[in-house]
């Protein structure tokens, strides 16, 4: 596994507990930043995955379907 | 709330056009996913990170996650995200960063299901035991399709027999036709569905009370508590909620997607990103649920509750996309279900048990048999049997979690494992906690699960150094029999 890769992992894996402690941050202080936040991540995460999806199937990444 | 006169042609168009997409992608993808088993049930092990993130949020997030949080938010309020939400995100990293790499590159390719992985860590009798929770989660899947089709006869007045045939069918025709390779491309379809009309949902929210501390005034005078992160709940009910987080580490979906992906990167990666906005969608249906006690407080349950507050904060389009959403939540699970259950029933029971020199081509065509058997099973069910049928999944869906947590993560951690160390914990614990459970009525308090796993750990670690001796020439660091 190449460090660049192993990086995303770990950065992801901090980028949940950031997302735990905001959340319960604005549950008591922000709420208004809790809805607004939940309206951004969600309408843009689900499509930004599907376009991931799409420009690596025209990149060819899937056409040897077998490791 | 007439449901009915609320639901346009744009919603209709919506949900039309998403049962189209994923039935399309059945057809596409049937070449793809008819090479070979591994093709079938893990996509040829080749899902990257963006594939990932969908098939893992339908593994994690179902029905339940929109409707059942939804619900909680209405009646506990916030501390429902202090006491499930959060712990579940917490509690389930270590499957992302640490047993999801390693399920994908430390075991030998031909380990594609859960009793495969159970057979790897101790014996073919302990498979065996494994094989029966997976399959008996047909039994929960009944219980989804009826959730679908109420929905669906909610805003088209159908009758729901019909409704739960159109939708059990759509899930038959593209899990029998490509596998894995079709879940993975509706899961990620259905998982922009759920994000997306989630977002819209607590926009509508916002918009209504005109703000995020306006929302909290209203919720803080219908009932202050809601807004406490502790509120509304006791130190058992608090525990019960964050040790249910469990349930994933023996989950067959967990594992059987693990396998599929490219590398161990690419699921931690997308695991991790899971977590985080699978957190966050969480909490907003805790937010609706909010929503809901302070709009609809004399709704008749909290689920119409749920759905009233939905229906009055979107507009026409954007309710057939939350309806397509909770849709879309079902079938991702369900027919993640019949794919892992059919594999499981010609893998692991027929050729196992009764037919060892079944062929490559032979387990995959019986796997696509077993899928519409299995779906003509639980639309069947939903129909004729289904209050028993749930309580029969909560009876063993219970046995499943408590007695195979220690054995799945001694398999993976425990350099001293030996067989019978695993097929006797199982066997113990199964005991165990029928008596706890249903004998002593789980005494002072203490879930039996969490009593399980302090009993099977015991168990575990001394049958293991008890029978070290017996066991040869390496068998205790993995493979102890060859499963192929």
């Amino acid at each position: 596994m190449s460090n660049e890769k192993r990086n995303w992992g770990n950065i992801c894996a901090v980028l949940v507990l950031v997302s735990v402690v905001l959340m319960i941050v604005c549950m008591l202080c922000a709420p208004g930043a809790l809805l607004i936040g939940t309206v951004i991540i969600m309408v843009l995460s689900g499509p930004i995955c599907l376009i991931a999806y799409l420009l690596e199937l025209r990149k060819g990444v899937f056409v040897n379907d077998e490791e | 709330m007439d449901f009915k006169e609320l639901w346009g042609i744009a919603d209709w168009a919506v949900l039309v056009l998403y049962f189209i997409g994923v039935m399309s992608v059945g057809f596409v993808m049937h070449r793809r996913a008819s090479k070979n088993f591994k093709s079938f049930f893990v996509a040829g092990r080749r899902l990257t990170v963006p594939v990932l993130i969908g098939v893992a949020a339908a593994g994690w997030y179902d029905s339940w996650t929109i409707v059942g949080l939804g619900e909680l938010g209405g009646t506990v309020g916030l501390s429902i995200v202090t006491f499930y939400v959060i712990p579940s995100s917490l509690l389930r990293l270590p499957l992302a960063i640490w047993i999801g790499p390693l399920t994908r590159n430390k075991l030998p390719d031909y380990v594609m299901t859960l009793p495969d992985m159970i057979r790897y860590f101790y014996n073919k009798s302990s498979g065996v035991l494994a094989a029966i929770g997976p399959v008996a989660s047909q039994l929960y899947c009944c219980a989804l399709l009826f959730a679908v089709g109420e929905v669906l006869h909610m805003v088209s007045g159908a009758p729901i027999w019909i409704t739960m045939i159109i939708a059990g069918a759509a899930i038959v025709v593209y899990t029998a036709l490509a596998g894995m390779w079709a879940l993975a491309v509706t899961d990620l379809i259905q998982f922009a569905v759920m994000t997306v009309s989630a977002g819209v949902v607590i926009w509508g929210i916002f918009s209504h009370f005109g703000g995020g501390a306006e929302f909290y005034d209203a919720v803080s005078a219908s009932d202050p508590e809601k807004l406490n992160l502790f509120g509304h709940q006791t130190v058992g009910t608090a525990f019960g909620y964050i040790i249910s987080a469990a349930s994933m580490y023996v989950n067959a979906q967990s594992y059987q997607r693990f396998g599929a992906a490219k590398g161990e990167s690419e699921i931690r990666t997308a695991y991790s990103l899971v977590l985080m906005i699978g957190g966050i969608f969480s909490a907003a249906m805790v937010i609706v649920g909010m929503a809901a006690s302070i709009m609809h407080p004399d709704a008749a349950s909290p689920s119409e509750g749920f759905w009233a507050t939905v229906f009055s904060v979107l507009p026409t389009g954007a309710r057939g996309l939350f309806v397509a959403s909770l849709i879309a939540a079902v079938m991702s699970t369900v027919s993640a279900e019949f794919l892992i259950t059919g594999g499981i029933l010609v893998k692991n029971i027929f050729k196992d048990l009764f037919k060892p020199d079944l062929s490559d081509q032979n387990i995959l065509k019986g796997s696509r048999i077993m899928i519409v058997a299995l779906g003509i099973f639980v639309i069947c069910g939903s129909w004729f049997w289904r209050n028993g049928i749930g309580n029969a999944w909560t009876i063993i869906g219970g046995f499943q979690v408590a007695v195979f947590f220690v054995p799945i993560l001694g398999g993976f951690f425990y350099k001293k494992k030996t067989p019978m160390g695993g097929l006797i914990t199982i066997i113990l614990s199964v005991i165990f906690y029928a008596i706890w459970q249903f004998a002593l009525n789980a005494p002072m308090g203490i879930p039996s699960s969490a009593a399980t796993w302090v009993f099977s750990l015991i168990v575990y670690f001394i049958v293991c150094n008890a029978t070290q001796n017996s066991v040869k020439g390496g068998a205790a660091e993995g493979g102890t029999e060859d499963v192929k």
